[in-house]
């Protein structure tokens, strides 16, 4: 069972990033884009620490003996889906970098044709 | 009077056609393109057609597009920005009536309406309940009632230029754009206007990414209240 003073103490907890991390976005520190995931986590586990009754029936429908170790599994699953979420975002973050940088490097060698700079090979 | 039409395109070698054409008589108006990295002949055809293009190196999606238009606005010193889709969807012919409220000093942002007199093109049966969610809000939380707080045709004055400059939302500008004006005190009213429906090319929003548009926009626009005037 999922005590009172557990129940209270994640609630203050989840509540408390909560607000902390929609006052992050409020003041255009964060991108709400790639927040989002974090504040739904947040409700969920808000959700989860007010009501005993969720972490029962999930415990129930996973076949675990303690409602916490039930959350403690769903959360690590969402940690996991979070982290990935982040791993997408880079590797796609990384292929624009690619391709913005080889785009600047070529510009800086159109530039210097501009500027009249003329590339004659000379042999050895 | 400088006039900008900024035309985000994103594979849209067919639409561009239709953006020319209707663009025919039109000469007090620069036409600048923002090829969105787009994979088709979008780029070629613009220049087949001698018309100004930014080609972006990477994708930035409509926000990022339509910002980098704002920008070059700024930079070069325009007097009114008009955004036109590049799809045809938009008649340059209503742009007098745009820019109208600007010319006259009445408005900062002037937004092109399906909805104020409810002819043409009137977008499908969920695309409209999401409109009118979105209108919805804003009375709410702005008091003011925007007819079609999703339209991308929109014309901005130097004000608004600068601002959209530094600051632009990301995915789904629209509606959150018109909350950061508002909360901002700048003016904003709406003309008009008839649109068609898009010609070739595919349309950004599906099913699935609806419900995210939604979401994501709906808590944009609730954090964007929280914050205090002139926090831009």
């Amino acid at each position: 069972m999922i005590t009172a003073r557990l129940q209270i103490i994640l609630f203050i907890a989840s509540l408390f990033t909560f607000i902390l991390i929609i006052n992050m976005i409020r003041k255009y520190n964060l991108e709400l884009k790639y927040s989002l995931l974090w504040l739904f986590f947040c409700i969920v586990n808000v959700l989860l620490a007010a009501f005993s009754g969720i972490s029962i029936s999930a415990a129930k429908f996973l076949s675990i003996k303690e409602p916490v170790n039930a959350i403690f599994l769903l959360s690590f699953v969402f940690q996991f889906f979070l982290i990935f979420s982040l791993t997408l975002t880079i590797s796609r973050l990384s292929s624009k970098l690619s391709q913005l940088t080889q785009d600047v490097g070529i510009l800086k060698n159109e530039v210097n044709e501009i500027k009249g700079i003329v590339y004659e090979r000379k042999n050895l | 009077m400088k006039i900008l039409a900024i035309i985000p395109a994103f594979n849209e070698e067919q639409g561009i056609k239709h953006v020319v054409k209707s663009f025919e008589n039109i000469d007090f108006v620069d036409i600048l393109v923002i090829n969105d990295c787009s994979k088709d002949k979008t780029s070629d055809v613009c220049r087949k057609f001698g018309l100004n293009v930014i080609d972006l190196p990477t994708n930035l999606g409509i926000g990022g597009a339509v910002q980098t238009g704002y920008k070059y606005a700024l930079l070069k010193d325009y007097d009114i920005a008009i955004q036109v889709d590049g799809d045809g969807q938009h008649d340059p012919s209503y742009i007098m009536e745009l820019i109208k409220p600007i010319v006259e000093g009445q408005a900062d942002l002037v937004i092109g309406s399906r909805y104020l007199e409810h002819k043409g093109f009137q977008s499908s049966f969920f695309r409209r309940l999401g409109i009118n969610y979105f209108s919805f809000l804003i009375k709410l939380l702005q008091k003011k009632k925007i007819t079609d707080p999703t339209s991308g045709f929109r014309a901005a004055n130097k004000n608004v230029i600068e601002l959209f400059s530094n600051r632009y939302p990301i995915d789904y500008p629209e509606p959150e754009s018109i909350v950061y004006l508002l909360r901002n005190n700048f003016q904003i009213e709406e003309v008009p206007v008839i649109m068609n429906e898009r010609v070739g090319g595919e349309s950004s929003i599906n099913a699935f990414k609806s419900v995210y548009y939604m979401i994501k926009v709906s808590t944009a626009i609730f954090i964007d209240n929280l914050r205090k005037i002139g926090l831009t």
